[in-house]
């Protein structure tokens, strides 16, 4: 049996966040924000998948917005 | 509209009175002081349980106090994360962390899409809007869990 593993890899950095704006169809509209945070800020998702995901508390200003391709 | 009226007997306050916007007249002898103001049919908390047009009115009211708040929060929140911004040309500094978080038309209350066109990230338990009546919790992995209605938003790396 080969498990396929590198599921993850396409799913991070800027790609998951794409999907997360497009929907589960990939046909939605939404934007994707992109922010530059002290890693102090940074709360490391308790999900552990793998370097995906963060938290960020309260209210936060993204430094740029683009909408999902 | 209704009208109610408070008949004052003291000759001393006639000054506030008139200040009120009332009425003074004197009859047989009694001077009589009439403050007329309006009175709106059944403004009572009484009524309001009972009437559907008072509730939406009250709804409305707490939304519009809500969403000021609201609005407060993020114009401070602005304020802060401008003072903070650092240097994005600067890819090797090892302080700060490059962060995306996408966000969905259909998939996201109203507001968090209009905010988030804009640059802004409101967690869902900052709204506290009828879907989300309290304010968020904090914990961690209930929120990576999917019960996201808490204080913070997620980002991917």
């Amino acid at each position: 049996m080969i498990i396929v593993v590198y599921l993850l890899h396409g799913l991070t950095d800027k790609g998951i966040a794409n999907t997360w704006a497009k929907g589960p169809s990939g046909t939605n509209s939404g934007v994707v924000m992109t922010i530059r945070v002290r890693k102090s800020e940074a709360i490391k998702s308790t999900l552990q998948m793998g370097d995906g995901e963060y938290l960020l508390i309260g209210i936060k200003k993204a430094q740029k917005v683009e909408n999902a391709k | 509209m209704n009208w109610k009226y408070t008949v004052i007997t003291f000759r001393h306050i006639y000054f506030l009175v008139e200040a009120a916007g009332g009425y003074a007249f004197k009859a047989a002898g009694l001077t009589l002081y009439f403050v007329f103001s309006p009175l709106s049919n059944s403004k009572t908390n009484e009524g309001i349980c009972c009437d559907p047009a008072l509730q939406l009115q009250e709804r409305l009211r707490v939304q519009k106090a809500r969403e000021e708040a609201l609005l407060k929060d993020v114009l401070s929140a602005i304020d802060k994360n401008l003072s903070l911004r650092p240097n994005t040309n600067d890819d090797d500094d090892d302080d700060f962390i490059t962060l995306y978080r996408g966000v969905g038309e259909y998939t996201n209350p109203n507001i968090v899409y209009q905010y988030a066109r804009s640059g802004i990230a409101i967690p869902k338990g900052n709204l506290m809007d009828d879907n989300y009546p309290f304010l968020g919790h904090s914990n961690t992995f209930d929120h990576t869990m999917g019960d996201n209605s808490s204080i913070f938003t997620s980002w991917t790396y």
